[in-house]
């Protein structure tokens, strides 16, 4: 383990921000969100987690794929859309988000496909991870993973908030190589510091109140398809997209072709399973058009459908949907509720 | 809080007579949620259920939304004065029939915005354990000590010099209204002080804010008065607005939003509520109204039976510089 104090730790900001893009928590005007910054000034610290996630950076809301022009004898001209090879970092990401990461990266990266525009924003992002030391009442991410707040999975470094400085654990080669080719930053951390490691991580680990039962999740759920209680619970839902927008994991995207005369460009954007029109197809049918449906298929896709084809849930348990959902929703209660549900009955 | 406990006894016995009297099928009011700071919508059939009916500081849904879905189920729901106004205006519109619809207005004084409360803030806010009125004071206890802030400064934006506390006709009402302000424009001053940044000002404010729109379309599924069985946003061939998510198409998408709420829009202020990115959306939707009070000498949802200004023709209108 090392250690690098907050003046390296501006120090080597101010380096990294001269021949990378670096993006961090920024405190605006009305939230924080993630920002490109110059100095290790801008980073927030007091807050729980950003209103969206690190998913813009390697995965754009709206991002064009290529050019098109119609020529006149009836050929198409294409020109790609070459990603900038600078690579970038990302300071401070919260361990569920990262996590997050690699469990919708199986989508983009996989054996037989390579989404590179994905792929490649994802490998030119070094990702240093700040442990969490003060969780929401709405975070459960101890529930998703056990070492929740101080899970390194898909993090170069990780960062531990300790006296006048961090405590830092390389995770990944390149962040080995990362601390060794800046070895001027970092010293070596006390001989204590493992063990205070374990000690702010059990701190944390005792501050969660939140807790989602992920014990056959996906089989409580599969059995309960047809239950009436998706018909009941989904009343309120007011099918926007805020929920899937803020996920880490959401990852679905619509393709459409934006053009003006003969060119123009394809592009792909964020879409929502929860609005009414992601499942309309030409000729008008919609499997989905009511509310109920859409709102038992975000739940049975998260923790029934992904897991049977990834063996991981597709939930990190960062709260956000709970946070943001304009009529306070609680996924944890979605889940548990469920579980009353269909018990109460089988107890008849 | 102030305490609701007498309203919510009251709420519970009114709602189980409707339903047991057959009156109506169904009410729509608020209960419980996961937090002390929130509530959520919720839907009762069954006399037996009326206990999950709340009624306090944090009921701030805009119910009327709800009904629409059910235009021919009769139907009693729940209202704050800001709600009743867009049941009138609902059923001027002809949304909803007179018959199936049955109103009970409960006052309240004042929904609490505790997260844009500085000494509280949106993370503090979930982490509330209790909170109590005490006059003038809010009392505040969190996990790890108290507060307390003024009552005043615990009060959501929009419930400040509210205005919906009179002159309204409900078919049940709970509770007494509170004093109105003395000044009938004070609920206005906020957009005038924003009016007097120049232009270009407010282009750059409405430009930073909107690059921050990620288009969820909150703000439209979440506003009673949308109701097009078929939104012009979902028009594919060809798009009215591209998806491509970019300032200036997000700044359109909510000028045109904003538009179909002229003479129309009560703000009761959940569209800026459920914005996930927090933006000033009432600076939009409070400029119209006052825009249309100061023209037409209207303001929409006062009743269900005048028709609005906008909607009407008179061949004694002055038509200015059209003769």
């Amino acid at each position: 383990m090392k250690f690098i104090t907050d003046e390296k730790f501006a120090q080597l900001v101010a380096k990294l921000a001269r021949k990378r893009v670096v993006w961090a928590p920024v405190t605006g005007e009305k939230d924080t969100s993630w920002q490109q910054i110059a100095s290790a000034q801008e980073i927030a610290t007091e807050f729980v987690n950003t209103a969206g996630s690190i998913k813009p950076l390697f995965f754009p809301q709206s991002e064009t794929l290529f050019h098109f022009k119609n020529n006149l004898d009836g050929t198409v001209d294409l020109e790609d859309i070459p990603l900038p090879v600078r690579k970038s970092v990302a300071i401070f990401a919260r361990p569920c988000d990262v996590r997050a990461m690699n469990i919708i990266g199986g989508v983009f990266d996989q054996d037989k496909y390579r989404d590179h525009r994905f792929a490649d924003r994802r490998e030119r992002l070094f990702i240093i991870t700040l442990a969490c030391q003060h969780p929401s009442s709405s975070c459960f991410c101890t529930s998703m993973t056990p070492d929740g707040p101080f899970c390194t999975a898909g993090s170069d470094l990780q960062f531990v908030r300790g006296d006048g400085g961090y405590l830092v654990t390389p995770v990944s080669e390149w962040g080995q190589k990362f601390v060794q080719s800046k070895a001027a930053f970092f010293s070596d951390a006390k001989a204590d510091a493992e063990p205070q490691v374990e000690k702010l991580k059990a701190q944390s680990l005792a501050k969660f109140r939140s807790k989602l039962d992920t014990n056959e999740v996906a089989e409580l759920m599969a059995k309960n398809f047809g239950h009436k209680y998706w018909e009941e619970k989904s009343f309120a839902c007011i099918s926007c997209g805020t929920c899937t927008y803020v996920c880490p994991t959401c990852h679905c995207f619509d393709i459409r072709d934006g053009k003006r005369g003969g060119k123009g460009g394809r592009y792909r954007t964020w879409d929502a399973c929860m609005f009414p029109e992601f499942t309309k197809m030409a000729g008008g049918h919609n499997p989905r058009a009511a509310s109920a449906s859409r709102f038992r298929q975000r739940f049975m896709h998260k923790f029934s459908y992904f897991p049977q084809n990834s063996n991981q849930i597709a939930c990190v348990g960062c709260g956000r949907c709970t946070r943001a959902c304009p009529v306070a929703y609680n996924v944890t209660e979605i889940i548990s509720d469920l579980k009353k549900s269909v018990s109460g009955e089988s107890n008849e | 809080m102030s305490s609701y406990q007498k309203e919510t006894t009251q709420l519970r016995k009114l709602a189980a007579e409707l339903l047991t009297s057959g009156q109506v099928e169904q009410v729509i009011g608020y209960t419980t949620a996961d937090f002390v700071t929130r509530t959520r919508p919720v839907i009762i059939r069954d006399p037996q259920m009326v206990d999950q009916l709340i009624l306090n500081s944090f009921c701030c849904y805009n119910l009327s939304s709800y009904l629409a879905r059910y235009p021919r189920a009769k139907t009693a729901v729940v209202l704050k004065g800001c709600d009743l106004k867009t049941v009138n205006l609902l059923l001027l519109e002809k949304q909803l029939k007179r018959e199936n619809v049955v109103t009970i207005l409960c006052y309240d004084d004042g929904i609490l915005d505790l997260g844009a409360c500085a000494q509280v803030g949106r993370d503090r806010e979930l982490e509330l354990a209790a909170c109590q009125r005490d006059g003038e004071l809010l009392k505040l206890t969190f996990a790890d000590g108290k507060l307390d802030l003024a009552w005043a400064d615990a009060l959501a934006a929009k419930c400040v010099n509210c205005s919906c506390q009179a002159n309204l006709k409900a078919d049940y009402t709970i509770g007494e209204p509170a004093t109105k302000p003395s000044d009938p424009d004070a609920e206005y001053r906020f957009v005038l002080e924003f009016e007097q940044m120049s232009a270009d000002a407010r282009q750059a404010f409405w430009e930073r804010h909107f690059s921050r729109c990620v288009r969820c379309y909150a703000c439209r599924n979440v506003c009673p008065i949308c109701y097009c069985s078929k939104c012009v946003f979902e028009q594919t061939a060809p798009e009215v607005v591209s998806t491509f998510v970019d300032t200036p198409d997000n700044m359109f998408y909510q000028m045109i939003r904003v538009q179909h709420g002229i003479g129309r829009c009560t703000d009761c202020g959940e569209c800026e509520r459920a914005c996930p990115q927090q933006l000033p959306l009432r600076l939009l939707t409070k400029a119209l109204e006052r825009q249309i009070k100061q023209d037409l000498g209207y303001k929409p949802g006062q009743d269900d039976s005048t028709l609005p200004p906008l909607a009407t023709f008179d061949p004694e209108d002055d038509n200015g510089p059209f003769g």
